[in-house]
């Protein structure tokens, strides 16, 4: 819903939704959000980034945001565009702030996502990833705990579980990681089993003797031999994944985990 | 006498000049060898080797005595290596402090009697084994104090796999050391008997919870040179000689070892220094005289840190220990020397361990009072004199560089270029001094060793934890 | 003379102190090239940072994949080879299958692949690796023939386990396990690490090589069914276990105990009876893996042992027989006629009571 303050942005944007393809809302499209810095927005410049893909920009200047609406575009194709737009604006050395990439689907209210992606940019810092995903259920972020010094594995558990709304947190050793767990107290604790300082079957016991049942420990280890899924299991794991994995699967474990807490 | 004096300086300098020979052709082996040790050591898949089934298991040895300042890092750090499936056992060796205790208390362990004792070598009987199922790859075995090499033996009966790791109590082994290890056994299961790693000096390297942070030189000059001194030998040396299947020794401070071969040896030799060139020229005299092919390996990228004595007291007390041990060794395996059915060993690495490490301090040391009486007798001698000496620093450096070249090819430690620079300059430094004080500390060895000394001298211990090893 | 002497001596030292500088030239200019190329590294990595972001969130979806807008440059197309390697390593699934074949499109197979025909070993070897970390079904054939080039050593190990990465199917699979076999080295541990890694690898593939005569092959398959029970292959692993070759025998009897169905008493009968003793302490260990109380006898039997690790698997095993087994473990503990047997059934017996305790 709209608040207040945000009826000022509704004249705009019921003009970006005026047009007749949008209107339908039977087709879905693609919303990039971009705070620009400085006062100028050059808009024809960056006409043509990609001639098949119809753009159509509409100005926020109170807000000294952008907002380009694809028509006919999925979530991944909006974001591709997004950083074609990031690699363009660079290049004519233009600064700016965050980007937000979002999706409208046919049956959802696109104001409401239109003013909830706007809500989301003023908030959001100058700073590390100049291209965010739009997350829809802020409020659902769960705090998640991964303990893995591995940095591949670490960013992208990182990147992919925070892109479906959970609030990721990394340790890098098994002391670290009981100490986040400590001062966190995550919902879920992803760990491996060959860490430094402390290892992952120490820090499962620990994490046992902590909090009985109530968070939920997976282990996630390239550790191939059945007696250590054994013992796993026997120190209180809730569930062991094996590397490589699924991602895919490894979110329909989280999943499942945490459903499993919602029963009395 | 004039004459004579000359004649003997330039008779030292010619006998020198083989043993310079020899060093090239090792380093030039080093040389040859290092694209293969670069190739495996970057392109194998170490993370995904660390969980496989097929990595054989390993028995890692730990003999401890008055540890009780770093026990516990270290202890914790072994058992979170990287590797599928190994065991820790750790040998107190009758710690007159409280290693033990420390031990029992932070993991809790419990007493068995273990009175069948699986006796596969001779050792001081032991007092008991503590084990916590909690941890069931520590194994902590309380023992009479019998120094090192009772303390390997002891721990060999123990162990429950079929290779044994042997690493000093106060060392730091990096997380992929024993899996860069279990590769290059792997290359080669029947024929590898015995597998060293490299040793480095972490003096002036951050360390935070058992791993090294950042990798820094040391700051005082005596572990400077030290560090300088261990690169030469291991990646200009040790590369060559296991190349050609001639190393001689694999450090006490980091080795892996087929354990059926080291019972059939005999095991650890007790009483005395040296037990870590010992128990490889007995592997070397066993299967060349039954017969057997193998290959005595080096493994230059699987790195175990240490700290290296930065007062010179403790330093000294160090290498006149290795110099007693060295000789020993080379007395007791005399009949080796120039023995043809010895291979390489025998007409090589030993002469040349003989020449170079027991006799080199008295040519070093007569040649060169020879050349001071020469020119104290003609001054105008002093270009000849000056020249000898020149001639001499410039080929230990080039040795040095080419040990610091094989560092930048392969290793690349140090991240900076001042690192170089202050390596490259302290190797001029040495040439001035710590060369000559390294003749002196094997020729005091020597003396030791006559005298029949069996002590192992002055040791310090100083803790890991969360501290820049200060030096 | 002198004079001479002292003139080839300057010389020498001219040519020594050229050499140093030269030596040390090479160091430095080393050193210098690493730092610039990890600074270049950096500078890649944050330029795509943008694009990784977004292959790793748009990974599930039916969408594929799309290509950077300008194509990269070949040393931008090493690093992203590397990132992409190291993906494909970590997932499995439909996401590692859209990330090979977004590989595929973006070139980094083919600029590998030209880099496998390179004149230096260490560019085909690195070629090697990274095509093995891009699983490209397309590279094997290539890789194959590479192998058959090399001698055993450092760039064969990694052709073939590149190689086995890329295997298409079992068959070619079979192929490699061959090629391991004809080495002169006993490689069965490391041939088994390398093929077991590969996706395409399911224990029914080491049926042929079990049937073989070349004790190599053998070797090979016996390792790689580690870990695996595979009951259809029982009956030819016990005829193994007869087998001259300790090795073979060895691993087919942990190999078959781990594997059969139903142990009848028969056979652990004549396991435990069989001349070579570690035959007899596998068969003692597996036998308290496998709970059946009707062997409580043969253990008790088998504490007599001459043998400490048959003596200490049986005594093992007694205590994982449930009361039964323990009390047959306390009798031998205080009727044995031998001290050693005693002491180690009253070890065991502590160990019990110690495990015990600490769970209460």
């Amino acid at each position: 819903m709209l608040v207040s303050k945000e009826k000022e942005w509704f004249p705009e944007i019921s003009a970006a939704l005026q047009s007749e393809m949008v209107k339908q809302a039977e087709t879905p499209f693609g919303i990039i959000a971009l705070k620009y810095k400085g006062k100028r927005w050059p808009e024809t410049e960056l006409a043509g980034i990609d001639p098949n893909i119809p753009v159509r920009q509409v100005h926020f200047p109170h807000l000294g945001t952008v907002l380009f609406i694809l028509e006919g575009q999925h979530l991944s194709g909006t974001h591709f565009f997004a950083i074609a737009l990031h690699h363009r604006l660079n290049s004519f050395e233009l600064d700016h702030g965050p980007i937000i990439v979002a999706y409208v689907q046919p049956n959802e209210s696109a104001e409401e996502v239109i003013a909830d992606v706007l809500r989301q940019i003023e908030q959001e810092p100058d700073g590390t990833h100049p291209i965010r995903i739009f997350n829809k259920s802020p409020h659902k972020m769960r705090p998640l705990l991964v303990v893995d010094n591995d940095e591949t594995v670490g960013e992208f558990l990182t990147t992919r579980l925070g892109m479906k709304g959970y609030h990721v947190h990394l340790a890098r050793n098994g002391q670290e990681g009981l100490e986040k767990f400590e001062h966190l107290a995550p919902d879920m604790v992803i760990t491996d089993l060959a860490l430094p300082v402390m290892d992952g079957f120490q820090l499962l016991k620990s994490i046992r003797r902590k909090s009985k049942g109530k968070s939920k420990v997976m282990v996630l280890t390239n550790k191939r031999l059945e007696q250590v899924v054994r013992r796993c299991f026997e120190l209180g794991a809730d569930d062991v994944l094996m590397k490589p994995f699924s991602p895919l699967e490894l979110e329909a474990r989280i999943r499942r985990l945490f459903s499993l807490n919602r029963q009395p | 006498m004039r004459d004579i004096l000359l004649g003997y300086g330039i008779f030292a300098m010619f006998y020198i000049m083989v043993v310079y020979c020899i060093y090239f052709f090792i380093m030039t082996l080093s040389f040859a060898n290092i694209s293969r040790i670069i190739k495996g050591s970057s392109l194998t898949p170490f993370d995904s080797m660390s969980g496989s089934a097929h990595v054989p298991p390993v028995s890692i040895l730990v003999p401890s005595y008055n540890e009780e300042l770093t026990i516990i890092e270290n202890v914790r750090s072994l058992l979170s290596l990287n590797y599928p499936e190994y065991e820790v056992i750790v040998i107190n060796d009758g710690s007159q402090d409280n290693t033990l205790q420390v031990l029992i208390d932070e993991f809790n362990l419990k007493f068995l009697p273990n009175h069948a004792e699986r006796r596969l070598l001779d050792a001081t009987p032991i007092n008991g084994v503590y084990h916590n199922p909690d941890y069931p790859s520590l194994y902590v075995i309380d023992k009479r104090n019998g120094g090192k090499a009772d303390s390997l033996n002891a721990g060999i009966n123990l162990s429950h796999y079929p290779l044994i790791c042997t690493i000093d109590a106060d060392s730091l082994l990096e997380k992929d050391a024993l899996i860069r290890i279990a590769r290059v056994y792997m290359e080669n299961p029947d024929e590898t008997v015995a597998i060293g790693g490299s040793v480095r000096i972490a003096n002036g390297c951050t360390i935070e919870d058992g791993i090294i942070k950042k990798v820094r030189l040391p700051d005082k000059i005596l572990p400077m040179f030290q560090n300088i001194e261990y690169l030469k030998a291991f990646l200009g040396g040790r590369i060559g000689w296991s190349s050609i299947n001639a190393l001689l020794i694999v450090s006490g401070a980091f080795g892996v070892f087929r354990k059926d071969y080291v019972v059939k040896v005999g095991g650890y030799r007790e009483g005395f220094p040296g037990e870590d060139m010992n128990i490889i020229i007995k592997l070397h005299r066993y299967m060349l005289e039954n017969k057997l092919p193998y290959r005595i390996a080096f493994c230059p990228d699987a790195v175990c840190w240490t700290q290296a004595p930065d007062s010179f007291r403790i330093l000294t007390s160090q290498r006149k220990r290795w110099g007693r041990g060295n000789i020993k060794n080379m007395w007791d395996y005399r009949f080796m020397v120039f023995n043809p059915k010895y291979k390489q060993v025998g007409l090589l690495t030993m002469p040349y361990n003989v020449i170079f490490e027991t006799l080199n301090p008295y040519f070093k040391i007569t040649g060169f009072f020879a050349l001071l009486g020469y020119f104290l007798m003609d001054m105008t001698a002093l270009p000849i004199v000056l020249t000898f000496v020149f001639i001499n620093m410039l080929i230990n450096m080039i040795f040095t560089c080419g040990a610091l070249l094989l560092e930048e090819l392969a290793f690349r430690r140090y991240p900076r270029v001042r690192d170089l620079v202050i390596m490259a300059g302290c190797s001029v430094l040495m040439t001035l001094g710590y060369d000559q004080l390294n003749a002196i500390w094997r020729f005091l060895g020597q003396i030791d060793f006559i005298r029949n000394k069996r002590t192992w001298g002055v040791m310090v211990r100083k803790s890991w934890k969360g501290e820049t090893v200060k030096s | 003379m002198f004079q001479g002497n002292l003139a080839l001596a300057y010389l020498f030292i001219k040519t020594a102190s050229a050499v140093i500088l030269f030596i040390l030239a090479l160091a430095f200019v080393l050193k210098i090239r690493l730092i610039r190329m990890d600074k270049k590294k950096k500078e890649i990595l944050k330029k795509y940072e943008a694009y990784f972001h977004y292959v790793q969130a748009h990974l599930d979806g039916p969408e594929p994949l799309r290509r950077p807008v300008e194509q990269p440059t070949d040393w931008e197309l090493a690093i992203i080879s590397d990132k992409f390697g190291e993906w494909i390593q970590m997932l499995s699934g439909s996401q590692q299958e859209k990330l090979i074949e977004l590989s595929e499109q973006m070139g980094l197979v083919d600029m590998n692949l030209r880099l496998l025909n390179s004149r230096f070993s260490w560019r085909r070897s690195l070629a090697a690796f990274r095509l093995g970390k891009l699983r490209s079904k397309r590279a094997y054939p290539f890789l194959l023939q590479r192998l058959r080039k090399e001698k055993y050593g450092a760039d064969f190990i990694i052709c073939a386990r590149a190689a086995a990465m890329c295997a298409r199917d079992g068959s070619d699979l079979n192929e490699l396990a061959h090629i391991f076999a004809k080495q002169k080295k006993n490689v069965g541990m490391l041939a088994a690490d390398i093929l077991t890694g590969s996706p395409q690898f399911e224990p029914g593939i080491v049926k042929d090589w079990l049937m073989s005569q070349d004790f190599r092959l053998l070797k090979i398959a016996l390792h790689s069914l580690k870990g695996h029970a595979v009951a259809h292959l029982a009956p030819v692993l016990q005829t193994l276990t007869e087998v001259q070759d300790k090795e073979v025998r060895v691993l087919a009897v942990d190999r078959f105990l781990y594997s059969i169905p139903d142990l009848t008493q028969d056979i652990v009968y004549k396991l435990m009876n069989h001349p070579d003793k570690d035959v007899r302490a596998i068969t003692a260990k597996a036998v308290g893996m496998l709970g059946d109380a009707a062997n409580i006898e043969m253990l008790k039997q088998a504490m007599a042992d001459p043998d400490w690790l048959v003596k200490h698997h049986s005594a093992k095993s007694l205590s994982m027989l449930g009361e039964e087994g323990f009390s047959a473990l306390c009798e031998v503990a205080v009727h044995s006629e031998d001290s050693f047997t005693r002491d180690m059934a009253n070890d065991v017996i502590h160990e019990e009571i110690m495990a015990e305790r600490s769970q209460v």
